[in-house]
C-alpha cells in the first residue's frame, strides 16, 4: 500500500518510515501540511499517517478538508496529545485511528496492517463479518448467503462502518456522508438507518459506542 | 488569640460609650444644678434673716402689754406671739440671741436651746442644717435663720430622677439602633465573605464591588486582583503541563523508534540485546513521562472544574483504547448493566486518566490471562476489578501514596493509583480500594465512586 507519512520530527519520521518500509509498504515523507498536500493531489495514497502538531497548521484541519471533499482513505493520527477532548475531536474529525508517542513501532505496523486489511490495494475488496459478506466494489451485500436489498443510504452508512471494520466510525462523520444525498438531517437521522441495517443484518452487526459513534460488530 | 466578633465589639463599645457618657453628662448636670439650688436657697436664707432681724428687733424693743410681766421675763419668744396663726411645719427657723449666745426669741419649730454653731455672720452648715448668721451691730443681737439640707437634696433627687427616667427608654432604645444599624453594615461584609467562600478551583470568577461601601471596596479589589492572579497561575500551569507533553513525547518516541529500529538493524549482532535494552528502557522512560505530565496536571487543579457531564462515552472510549492494544481484546469484559449515560460533574479529560491508570494497573497486576472486569453500579460507581492475590489491609492503604508500587516486581510507575485517587478527590467523589475484590474470596477491586 502506498503510505503518506505526515511527520515533522526528523529522527522520528525516518524510523517510522525504515519501519513501515520493512512491513511492504511504499512511504512518503513529508514534515509540512503544504507538502502533503501537493503531494495528495499528484498520488493516490491509500494510507495517512498524521501528525497532528505541525510547523505551517493543525494536522486536523487537513483532515477535515479530505472528509469534506468526500475523501475515504484511511487516516491514523500520531500525536502527542492524548487528552479525550483531543480524541474525541480526531474521531469527529474522521480519523480511523489515534495513537499516542511515544508508540512502540510493531503496534503502529499492528494497526497499519488493520487498515491495509480493510483498504489494502485489494481490487475487489470482500470483507467477512461474521455471517456477512461485505464487496464494496459491487455493492453486494449477503447474510448466510442470501444477498440483502439496501437503500442508498443504508449502504452509505454500512460502506463507512466497513471501510473501518473494528474502529470507531463518529455518529458526526455518518451524519457527514448523509449530507450527500442533500436531504435534511435530523437528530435521530442516523439512528433510524442504524436500526434499519440492523434488521435486515443482524442485531449483533452495528456496535453502538455509546455517544461516541459505532462499528461494525463481530457479527 | 481567640477570635472575637466585630459586630459583637461594635455593639459593646458604642453602647457601653453612650450610656457610659450619658451618665456623667447626667452626673455633671445633676452637680450644676445642686450648685446653683444652693445658691439660691442660699440667698432665700439671707434674705429672710435680713427681712426678719429689724422685725425681731422691733419686737424685742417694745414688748407687748401683755409679755410685760416679770413672771414671764425668762420666757422666750416670737414674732407674732398672741396674733393667731394655723399650725404648720416649719421649713425656716430662726433664733435671736444676744453676744452670750442665749436665744432672745425663737420660731415656733426652732429648738430651745441655741443653734450649735458660733455667733459670726455668714453662712454654716451642722447636723443636717444650713445657717446663716446675720448680726445687727447696734445692738450686738444676732438673727440665725436655719434650714433643713433635706429640701435642697429632695430637690435634687427629684431633678435627678427626671433626668435618668427617660434614660431607661432611650438606653436599651439607642442600644437597639446600634444593633440593628451595625448588624444591617455588617451584612456587607457577610455578603463579601461568603462571596470569597464560594471562590475555588473550580470558581475564581472576580467578586462585583459595586453597591460596597468604601471601606470594603479596595479589599474586594485586591481579592479580585488576587483571584485573577490565581486563575493566571492556574491557567499557565495547566498550559505548561499539556504544552509540555508535546515537547516531552516527541523526542522519547523519536529516540524509541529509532532504537527499536537499531535493534532490527542489529540483528543476529552481538550488540542486539544492548539495544533492546535500551528500548526497554525508553519504553519505562515513556511510561514515566507520561505519568509525570499527569501528574503535573493533576496538581494543577485539572479536575477542579465541575461540569456536569455524561462520562459513558470517556467510559467506552478508554476501554476501547485499551481493547484494541493487542492481546487485550478478549481480557477486558465491560458491562454498562443497563446505565445508558453517567452523569457527574467532573473533567472529561481527568476522569479519563483516572480510568486509565486504574485499568492499567489492573493489567499490569492482575493475574495474566484473566479477564479485568469493569462494571457500573446502581450508584453510578464505576468498578474494575481484577484476579489477583488478596493484599495486606495495610498495604492496601498506601497503595494510593505517591511512588507506592505493587508487588510481583511488575514494572509500574508507583504513581497510577495516586494520580486516580487526587483526580476523584479534585472531583468530589473518592476512590476506593478492595482485596479481596467485594463479595469475593481473592482478587483486587478499584471503585471510582463519582459525585
Amino acid at each position: 500500500m502506498r503510505i503518506l507519512l505526515i511527520e515533522d520530527e526528523p529522527l522520528l519520521g525516518q524510523a517510522v518510515q525504515e519501519h513501515i518500509a520493512a512491513d511492504g509498504h511504499a512511504v512518503d515523507r513529508v514534515g509540512r501540511l503544504d507538502q502533503a498536500r501537493a503531494a495528495l493531489l499528484t498520488v493516490d495514497y491509500g494510507l495517512i499517517l498524521l501528525d497532528l502538531h505541525l510547523p505551517d497548521g493543525r494536522g486536523l484541519d487537513l483532515l477535515r478538508d479530505l472528509r469534506r471533499r468526500g475523501d475515504t482513505r484511511a487516516v491514523i493520527i500520531l500525536t502527542a496529545r492524548d487528552q479525550i477532548n483531543d480524541r474525541i475531536e480526531g474521531l469527529n474529525a474522521g480519523a480511523d485511528d489515534y495513537l499516542v508517542k511515544p508508540f512502540d513501532l510493531n503496534e503502529l505496523s499492528a494497526r497499519v496492517a488493520a487498515v491495509s486489511r480493510r483498504y489494502g490495494g485489494n481490487p475487489n475488496p470482500l470483507l467477512c463479518i461474521g455471517q456477512i459478506e461485505i464487496d464494496t466494489a459491487t455493492h453486494r451485500v449477503c447474510r448466510n448467503g442470501d444477498q440483502i436489498s439496501l437503500t442508498r443510504r443504508e449502504w452509505a452508512i454500512l460502506e463507512l462502518l466497513a471501510h473501518r471494520a473494528e474502529a470507531l466510525v463518529s455518529k458526526a462523520r455518518i451524519e457527514e456522508a448523509l449530507y450527500a444525498f442533500g436531504s435534511e438531517i435530523e437528530s435521530n437521522t442516523v439512528e433510524v438507518h442504524v436500526s434499519r441495517l440492523r434488521k435486515k443484518l443482524g442485531r449483533e452487526a452495528i456496535e453502538t459506542i455509546r455517544g461516541l459513534g459505532y462499528r461494525l460488530g463481530s457479527g | 488569640m481567640p477570635s472575637w466578633s466585630l459586630s459583637r465589639r461594635l455593639i459593646l463599645v458604642l453602647t457601653g460609650s453612650l450610656t457610659g457618657l450619658w451618665l456623667l453628662a447626667t452626673l455633671a448636670s445633676t452637680l450644676v444644678v445642686y450648685h446653683e439650688i444652693s445658691e439660691v436657697f442660699d440667698s432665700a436664707l439671707q434674705e429672710t434673716a435680713q427681712r426678719i432681724l429689724p422685725l425681731a428687733l422691733s419686737e424685742l424693743d417694745h414688748p407687748r402689754d401683755d409679755d410685760d410681766d416679770d413672771d414671764d421675763h425668762e420666757r422666750e419668744r416670737s414674732i407674732g406671739d398672741g396674733l393667731s396663726y394655723r399650725e404648720h411645719e416649719e421649713h425656716l427657723v430662726y433664733q435671736i440671741r444676744d453676744r452670750s449666745g442665749r436665744v432672745l426669741l425663737r420660731s415656733h419649730d426652732a429648738q430651745s436651746s441655741p443653734f450649735p454653731i458660733p455667733l459670726s455672720s455668714g453662712f454654716a452648715a451642722a447636723d443636717g442644717w444650713r445657717y446663716y448668721t446675720e448680726t445687727a451691730l447696734d445692738t450686738n443681737q444676732f438673727i440665725q435663720v436655719a434650714e433643713r439640707l433635706d429640701s435642697r437634696i429632695k430637690t435634687v433627687t427629684e431633678i435627678l430622677s427626671w433626668l435618668i427616667a427617660p434614660l431607661l427608654l432611650l438606653v436599651p432604645l439607642a442600644a437597639g439602633t446600634i444593633f440593628w444599624t451595625v448588624r444591617r453594615s455588617l451584612q456587607t461584609i457577610g455578603a463579601v465573605r461568603e462571596a470569597i467562600v464560594s471562590r475555588s478551583g473550580v470558581n475564581l470568577n472576580s467578586i462585583p464591588d459595586t453597591d460596597l461601601p468604601t471601606e470594603l471596596r479596595p479589599i474586594v479589589r485586591d481579592v479580585n486582583r488576587l483571584l485573577e492572579r490565581l486563575a493566571r497561575a492556574l491557567e499557565n500551569e495547566r498550559d505548561f503541563a499539556a504544552n509540555s507533553a508535546h515537547e516531552l513525547r516527541t523526542p522519547v518516541a523519536a529516540a524509541l523508534a529509532q532504537s527499536q529500529r537499531l535493534e532490527v538493524d542489529l540483528i543476529d549482532a552481538p550488540q542486539q540485546a544492548r539495544a533492546a535494552q535500551i528500548t526497554s528502557i525508553l519504553r519505562r522512560l515513556g511510561k514515566l513521562v507520561e505519568r509525570l505530565l499527569q501528574l503535573a496536571r493533576v496538581d494543577s487543579g485539572i479536575a477542579l472544574s465541575r461540569e456536569p457531564l455524561d462520562l459513558m462515552p470517556v467510559l467506552t472510549l478508554v476501554i476501547d483504547e485499551f481493547s484494541y492494544a493487542a492481546g487485550n481484546r478478549d481480557r477486558i469484559r465491560f458491562d454498562d448493566r443497563g446505565h445508558k449515560t453517567l452523569t457527574a460533574r467532573t473533567d472529561r479529560d481527568a476522569i479519563g486518566i483516572a480510568l486509565r491508570n486504574v485499568i492499567e494497573n489492573a493489567l499490569l497486576y492482575g493475574a495474566k490471562n484473566r479477564p479485568i472486569e469493569i462494571w457500573v453500579d446502581q450508584a453510578r460507581s464505576i468498578h474494575v476489578a481484577n484476579e489477583a492475590t488478596v493484599i495486606e489491609t495495610s498495604r492496601l492503604a498506601k497503595l494510593t501514596q505517591r511512588f507506592q508500587r505493587g508487588e510481583d516486581g511488575a514494572n509500574g510507575s508507583g504513581l497510577g493509583l495516586a494520580i486516580a485517587d487526587t483526580i476523584m478527590q479534585q472531583s468530589g467523589g473518592s476512590l476506593s480500594l478492595h482485596s479481596p475484590a467485594i463479595g469475593r474470596d481473592s482478587g483486587f477491586e478499584v471503585v471510582l465512586h463519582l459525585q
